[in-house]
C-alpha cells in the first residue's frame, strides 16, 4: 500500500509542462483515479486542449484562489483527500503562486511545500508541483529540489539526492530568514484583560487601512494565539503591531517552552487540541502566518494585507 | 480540558481529575457537596481539604458517613511547609491516603478541597498548573476521583488559565460578571458582553440547566460582540446534548465571523446546532 508521492517537476515553457503532465493525467484517469488540477489559466487552458474529451474528467481549479495563503492551500488539499476517502489514489497537479516580492512569503511557502510531507505522510495521494524554471528565481526551483523527495518524468517518478528531510529544512530557513526586531514601541503586555487587546488589535489594523471585513478575523487570530501564549508560555507574553510595507502584522511572543509540534497549523485541528487550534486559524484567517519557536520561547506573526 | 464543558459535579468518576472554577461560594459548597456525598453512596474513601476548620462542606459532613469513612483535613496542612507551596509533600499526600484506603479495604479514594489562600491569592499560584500536571499520573489506576475547587475571585486570571488547561475535566459555578452577563427565562436565554475562554463559565450552568428541559433551547447572542473559539465549543457540547434528546440549540445574532469559525472548526454541521 504506497502512501503520498510528492514530486517536483522543474520545466520550461508551456511545452514542456504538457509533455510532462499529460501522460501523468492520462495514467490516473485510466486507472479510475480522481485528477485535480490546480495551475495557471494559461497553462490549465493548454492542459485542456492536449487532453481533448478526456479534460472532462479532470477538476480543474482556480490557482490564486486556491493558493491565497499556504495555510488556505494547505486546507484545500486537506478537503480534497478527506472527501476522497475510500476512493482510489489520487492524482494532483499543484502549481504554487510564488509571491516573488516577498522574502517571508517564499520562506513560509517553501516551509509548506516541506510540511506536506509530514502532513499528508499517509494520504493515497500523488502530487506534482510544477515549477517553471524559464520564470522563477533560482532559489525557488533550488527549494523545490530539496522539499520534494523525488522529481517527475513524463508520468514517472525519479529519485535525486537534493530531498531534505523537513525539520531540517525548516530549521535551515528559519536560519536564513530570522525575524526582524518590529518597532519596540509598538509592543504592548498580553494580559488577561483580553478585551482590552481585541480593541486594540481592531484599532491599530484599522488605522493601518487593514480592509473592515478582515479585521474581524484578525482579532480572532491574534485572541486566539494570545490564550496560547498566556496558557502555555513562560509569563511574558507580548503583542506587537505595526505596519510593513503593505502589510499589517501582529507578533504575539511568549517566552514559554516553544510548540511540541513544529508543524502545529499545518494539521486540521481534531476534537480538544489547543495548541494547534489557535495557529490553525490564524492560518485560515489571514495571508501569511509565521512562526519561530525554541526553548527560549515562541514567536508567531500574522500578516494581513492593507486596504 | 478534554471532552465536553456540560458535566456536573455529582456525574464525576473514579479516574476523573476535575477543577472548579467559582466565584460563589454558595454554589461552590453546593456542588462539592454533592460530589462528595456520592462517595459515601459508593462506599468510597471520602476525603475532604478544608479551607477552614468551620467551611460549611466540613460541617456538611459531620452528619454523614461515621466508622471512618469520611476524612476531614484542612488544606493548609496538606500543600504547605513552613507556610510555603510543597507541591511534592501534596502529591506524597494523595499517594499515602491512596495507600491508606486500600489497606482499609477502599477501592476507591474520592477527594475535594484545593490548595489554601497561601497558595492561590499570590505569585505561587503559577506552579499551579505544572504541579496539577505532575498529580494527572495519580489517576492513572483509575482508584482515585477528585474536584478541585478554585476561587476565579482570587486566584490571578493568567494562573487560572493555566489550571484550566491542566485539568482532563472543568466545572464551572460563576453568577457572572461585567465581562459575560447572561439572563435566562426557561430555555430562553440571552448573553450580553464577550463568550470567550475567560468568560464562558458565566453561561455553563444556566446552558446546562436548559438542556434539561426537555425543548428546544435558544441563545441569543445578540448582544455579545466576541466569540471565541472555546465559546463555540461549548455552544456545539450543549447543541449535541440537545440532539441527543431530540431537541435544538437555536443560535441567533452571533457575530459575523462565527459562521466562518464554526466551518473551520469542522462544526458547521454539528448536530442540533441551528444558527440564525
Amino acid at each position: 500500500m504506497i502512501g503520498f508521492e510528492h514530486d517536483a517537476l522543474v520545466y520550461g515553457g508551456r511545452d514542456d509542462f504538457l509533455e510532462h503532465m499529460v501522460p501523468f493525467v492520462h495514467a490516473g484517469l485510466d486507472r479510475g483515479e480522481a485528477v485535480l488540477a490546480v495551475t495557471s489559466i494559461e497553462n490549465a487552458d493548454a492542459l485542456r486542449g492536449a487532453l481533448g474529451p478526456a479534460a472532462e474528467q479532470v477538476d480543474f481549479r482556480d490557482s490564486t484562489t486556491w493558493y491565497a495563503s499556504p495555510g488556505k492551500a494547505f486546507k484545500g488539499y486537506a478537503d480534497y483527500v478527506a472527501s476522497h476517502a475510500g476512493d482510489r489514489r489520487l492524482r494532483v497537479i499543484g502549481e504554487p503562486v510564488w509571491p516573488v516580492s516577498s522574502s517571508e512569503g517564499v520562506a513560509e511557502w517553501a516551509k509548506y511545500e516541506s510540511a506536506l510531507n509530514v502532513a499528508f505522510a499517509d494520504a493515497p495521494a500523488w502530487i506534482v508541483c510544477p515549477y517553471d524554471a524559464a520564470t522563477l528565481p533560482d532559489t525557488i526551483v533550488e527549494h523545490a529540489r530539496h522539499t520534494h523527495p523525488t522529481l517527475h518524468d513524463r508520468g514517472a517518478r525519479v529519485a535525486h539526492g537534493e530531498f531534505v528531510e523537513p525539520d531540517a529544512f525548516w530549521a535551515r530557513v528559519d536560519e536564513s530568514t530570522p525575524f526582524r526586531d518590529p518597532p519596540p514601541q509598538r509592543r504592548v503586555p498580553i494580559t488577561a484583560d483580553l478585551a482590552s487587546l481585541r480593541a486594540h488589535v481592531a484599532s491599530a489594523a484599522s488605522a493601518a487601512n487593514v480592509s473592515p471585513a478582515n479585521v474581524p478575523h484578525l482579532v480572532v487570530s491574534v485572541h486566539e494565539l494570545a490564550i496560547n501564549a498566556l496558557t502555555h508560555g513562560g509569563g511574558n507574553a507580548t503583542l506587537t503591531t505595526w505596519v510593513d510595507g503593505a502589510d499589517f502584522v501582529c507578533e504575539v511572543a511568549d517566552d514559554g517552552p516553544g510548540l511540541a509540534d513544529r508543524y502545529v497549523g499545518y494539521t486540521t485541528p481534531t476534537g480538544t487540541q489547543t495548541r494547534g487550534r489557535g495557529v490553525w486559524m490564524a492560518r485560515q484567517l489571514s495571508d501569511l502566518v509565521e512562526v519561530r519557536t525554541s526553548a527560549e520561547g515562541t514567536r508567531v506573526r500574522v500578516r494581513i494585507r492593507r486596504g | 480540558m478534554t471532552g465536553t464543558f456540560l458535566r456536573d459535579a455529582a456525574g464525576l468518576q473514579p479516574g476523573e481529575h476535575a477543577c472548579l472554577v467559582y466565584d460563589d461560594d454558595r454554589r461552590r459548597d453546593d456542588a462539592v457537596l454533592a460530589f462528595l456525598l456520592q462517595g459515601l453512596d459508593r462506599r468510597e474513601r471520602v476525603v475532604y481539604l478544608a479551607r477552614a476548620p468551620h467551611d460549611p462542606v466540613a460541617l456538611a459532613l459531620r452528619t454523614h458517613g461515621a466508622d471512618g469513612q469520611v476524612q476531614v483535613l484542612e488544606s493548609v496542612d496538606c500543600y504547605l511547609t513552613d507556610g510555603d507551596f510543597d507541591p511534592d509533600r501534596a502529591l506524597a499526600g494523595f499517594e499515602a491516603a491512596l495507600a491508606e484506603a486500600a489497606a482499609s479495604g477502599y477501592e476507591v479514594v474520592r477527594s475535594a478541597g484545593g490548595p489554601p489562600p497561601a497558595v492561590t491569592d499570590n505569585g505561587r499560584s503559577r506552579e499551579l498548573p505544572a504541579y496539577e500536571r505532575r498529580a494527572r499520573s495519580l489517576f492513572d489506576g483509575r482508584r482515585l476521583v477528585s474536584l478541585c475547587s478554585y476561587d476565579a475571585r482570587r486566584v490571578p486570571p493568567v494562573s487560572l488559565l493555566g489550571i484550566i488547561e491542566a485539568h482532563p475535566v472543568v466545572l464551572y459555578a460563576l453568577g457572572g460578571d461585567g465581562r459575560l452577563a447572561v439572563r435566562s427565562d426557561g430555555a430562553e436565554l440571552a448573553a450580553a458582553g464577550w463568550l470567550d475562554a475567560t468568560t464562558l463559565g458565566v453561561l455553563v450552568a444556566p446552558l446546562g440547566a436548559a438542556v434539561h428541559l426537555g425543548v428546544d433551547v435558544s441563545v441569543d447572542l445578540g448582544d455579545v460582540d466576541f466569540v471565541d473559539v472555546s465559546g463555540l465549543r461549548l455552544l456545539a457540547d450543549a447543541a449535541r446534548e440537545l440532539h441527543a434528546r431530540g431537541r435544538r440549540l437555536l443560535v441567533s445574532h452571533a457575530p459575523a465571523p462565527v459562521p466562518t469559525m464554526l466551518s473551520l472548526l469542522g462544526l458547521s454541521e454539528t448536530e442540533g446546532l441551528v444558527l440564525s
